[in-house]
């Protein structure tokens, strides 16, 4: 059997539900980051894919992998310097214990 | 036969993309999640170059690989030590189990039932390198965003400076999360 | 190989650019001067920013495409212009007071302002969902940065990082969404986009998803509920300068997303309003019910000002569904209506500080009427315009809202509509009632606010009368926008 678009698709889909476990899940911040950027790269498959199967091959997906891959390059440099931060000030990253806000 | 190794090929990369992103959401230690990521992200790059998408998957390697792991893991390692204590499984795991379950299940018929203009590996034109055609598309379509995600990059960098930045005054320019 | 280089019009981008090098120049500052004066700061932002205004003003509007399709220079993305870089200036005026505190960070805090202003205006301007995409991450990651920039609160770092989780969670939703929109249409374009979609204009299951991933990334930005959990503790948490621009520019770009993506009438989504506007209808609906009922409940200034501004959106979200030009209108009218009440209503809570305390509750206003009467009564014009008073621009603003859901015979929506409306004038006459008949409940004074932040409460209250009583002033540049579409 050959592999076709939906191949990807599905693996791309697999991927995109478990990051959104993780980040449903999971309470620490940099395990929820983690499950972030396997969205990201469940996206980043979808598009390459699609972009491979299109009979006309422009490759503006592939260019709007390379933007995502940049933008998650600069998220991560604002979230380590965010999660550094704040573990300083609440000796943890855990999301239920950082809360000293009235409801 | 001839199909067979590739196909061979690609349920090996998605095997390990998968597995591997598994481990990262159930293992209970965030270390051995933060490694795990690792064959995630290599399984991805090769897979992009199966697709023929040269550039995107050096990419993946060298800013996913060699970049944003490395923060992560720069994320994990300052503030592991609590980590340590298995994370306990709550109601918020059985619902999210529900919830992706659901989701799934709702997705997966909607990407089976699209009509693809093209079905099958077969029929598809043999994969050139896309490095130089990417390279002009950025220098000439895509100019403009290009220059924004350059700025979108200044940014970051200036923003991890200003979170970053203790209270002392005296540190100027001491910025250590800007080598990405 | 011969390379196109397709035209390189600069000059329709010189708004950005001019902002860019304010940005870059009030961070140099820093570098080359020692001990930059805060003044200077906010000189040079306000200087580069009435540039970039009267810049954008001059421009010529065009529906052609620049940049090979890119972007567009339309008067919408021309009029939005400008209510950006009037609300930035408002915010960097509002921020200076702030600062007092923290002076060393205020060049940084004034550059990232810009930045995030410069993110929103190429979001008024994408045609293509690439700039629109890269437009969205330059406003939201400032934005993540300035919630976390003042260090002595703990409550800005907590809100810091939930922002930023839940952001790049959205970032996530929208990206993928994108992905399953450029699968089926093959392109990234929302022209080209628009035109495959109505030439054949029924969903395949895979397009809904898309756009319902797209709608949901979007929501979250936006805080429509159910998506609007980050909100109360961000805009509790962030320095207030900071919240005023995340409450106004943040979602007033949010909804210029939306718009240029859904209802444009010729682009993008428009032929598949079938599918989207139930999903709109429901997400207003829950809006302005949890916003209004969130924010009765609320002691805390910043927090019943987040409620609000997530019912808000709800009102804003309402008249998105209508999917018509009297919709699109009314939706532009109020997003400049809710830009001056909103960083007004901020601006006093800046204002409002006694010596070493900040203003966080509502009761903190007390008495502020006798020792700060002009404060007082432009909050008192923030809030009944925020309630939608007769005679202040939030009237005739929910007016046109409410009109054009009536229009789009949506009854019940407009009916859930005015309901919330009237249950929001307890929340906001509560707060006047603290300011004019409760006494202090301390006897320290209030601190004396700077020049520049009475003008910038002084802009928003005249402004927001002047459009009240002569709502022509804007509306006929509004319709100047949607009548060529």
């Amino acid at each position: 059997m050959t592999i076709g678009i939906e191949h990807y698709l599905v693996v791309s889909l697999v991927l995109f539900l478990l990051g959104l476990f993780i980040v449903v899940t999971h309470r620490n911040g940099v395990r929820i980051l983690m499950g972030v950027e396997l969205i990201l790269n469940s996206a980043n498959l979808n598009f390459v894919a699609f972009n491979r199967y299109m009979p006309d091959s422009a490759l503006s997906g592939n260019v709007f992998a390379i933007f995502v891959i940049i933008l998650a390059a600069a998220e991560a440099v604002v979230a380590l310097a965010i999660v550094l931060a704040v573990y300083q000030q609440f000796s943890t990253i855990h999301m239920d214990e950082i809360s000293n806000m009235k409801h | 036969m001839d199909a067979l190794l590739p196909s061979l090929l690609f349920y090996a990369f998605a095997g390990v993309i998968l597995g591997s992103a598994a481990f990262t959401a159930f293992a209970r230690d965030i270390v051995h999640a933060a490694f795990s990521l690792l064959f995630t992200f290599f399984g991805l790059a090769c897979l992009y170059l199966y697709l023929g998408a040269d550039f995107v998957g050096l990419s993946q390697v060298v800013i996913y690989v060699g970049g944003i792991l490395v923060l992560l893991l720069f994320g994990v390692m300052f503030t592991g030590h609590q980590t340590q204590e298995t994370e306990k499984r709550t109601v918020n795991f059985y619902w999210g189990l529900a919830l992706i379950a659901l989701l799934g299940a709702g997705m997966v018929p909607a990407l089976l039932k699209a009509p693809w203009a093209v079905k099958s590996a077969a029929e598809l034109p043999e994969a050139k390198s896309t490095i130089s055609s990417i390279a002009t598309l950025l220098m000439t379509d895509y100019l403009l965003p290009f220059e924004i995600a350059s700025l979108l990059l200044l940014m970051a960098l200036i923003g991890a400076v200003v979170i970053a930045r203790g209270e002392t005054k005296t540190d100027e320019g001491e910025s250590p999360e800007t080598s990405a | 190989m011969q390379i196109q280089v397709p035209e390189i019009s600069l000059w329709q981008v010189l708004p950005e650019l001019i902002v860019l090098a304010t940005a870059v120049g009030v961070l140099a500052s820093d570098l080359f001067v020692k001990s930059v004066q805060r003044v200077n700061v906010t000189l040079t932002a306000t200087l580069g920013l009435l540039i970039a205004f009267f810049t954008a003003r001059s421009l010529e509007a065009s529906a052609t495409p620049i940049f090979a399709g890119m972007v567009v220079r339309d008067s919408l993305s021309i009029l939005l212009d400008q209510i950006f870089l009037a609300g930035a200036m408002l915010v960097t005026w509002i921020g200076h007071e702030y600062a007092r505190r923290n002076p060393r960070q205020f060049p940084e805090f004034t550059a990232l302002v810009l930045f995030a202003t410069i993110g929103m205006m190429v979001i008024a301007m994408s045609a293509d969902l690439i700039p629109l995409f890269v437009g969205i991450e330059l406003l939201s990651l400032p934005l993540f940065v300035l919630a976390g920039s003042d260090k002595d609160r703990l409550a800005s770092g907590e809100a810091s990082l939930k922002y930023f989780l839940l952001g790049a969670f959205s970032t996530g939703f929208l990206v993928y969404g994108i992905a399953f929109i450029f699968g089926v249409t093959r392109t990234t374009n929302l022209t080209v986009i628009g035109q495959s979609l109505a030439a054949h204009a029924e969903a395949t299951p895979l397009l809904v998803l898309g756009f319902a991933l797209l709608l949901v990334g979007l929501g979250f930005k936006i805080s429509l509920a159910p998506f609007h959990m980050w909100a109360p503790d961000v805009y509790q948490g962030a320095p207030t300068p900071a919240t005023a621009w995340i409450a106004t520019g943040s979602k007033i770009a949010g909804f210029v997303a939306l718009m240029r993506v859904f209802t444009l009438p010729d682009v993008s989504f428009a032929a598949l309003s079938d599918y989207w506007t139930p999903g709109i209808w429901w997400l207003a609906l829950i809006t302005m019910i949890i916003g209004n009922a969130g924010a009765l409940m609320q002691s805390d200034l910043k927090r019943m000002l987040a409620y609000s501004s997530i019912a808000h959106g709800g009102y804003l979200a309402m008249a998105f569904t209508s999917g018509t030009r009297i919709g699109a209108e009314a939706t532009l009218f109020y997003m400049a209506a809710y830009l001056l009440m909103t960083v007004g209503a901020f601006g006093v809570a800046i204002a409002a500080s006694r010596s070493g305390q900040e203003c966080e509750k509502i009761a903190d206003l007390s008495g502020l009427a006798r020792q700060r009467p002009w404060l007082a009564f432009a909050m008192s014009i923030f809030m009944l315009s925020l309630a939608g008073m007769p005679g202040t621009a939030g009237f005739v603003g929910k007016l046109w809202l409410f009109g054009a859901a009536v229009q789009a015979q949506y009854y019940s929506l407009a009916l859930i509509g005015v309901l919330t409306t009237l249950l929001s004038f307890y929340y906001y006459l509560r707060v006047i009632v603290y300011m004019y008949v409760h006494e202090p409940d301390d006897r320290l004074l209030f601190n004396r606010y700077s020049f520049s932040n009475g003008l910038a409460l002084t802009v928003c209250a005249v402004g927001l009368v002047g459009l009240g009583v002569f709502p022509n002033l804007l509306w006929s540049t509004i319709r100047l926008c949607t009548g060529a579409v």
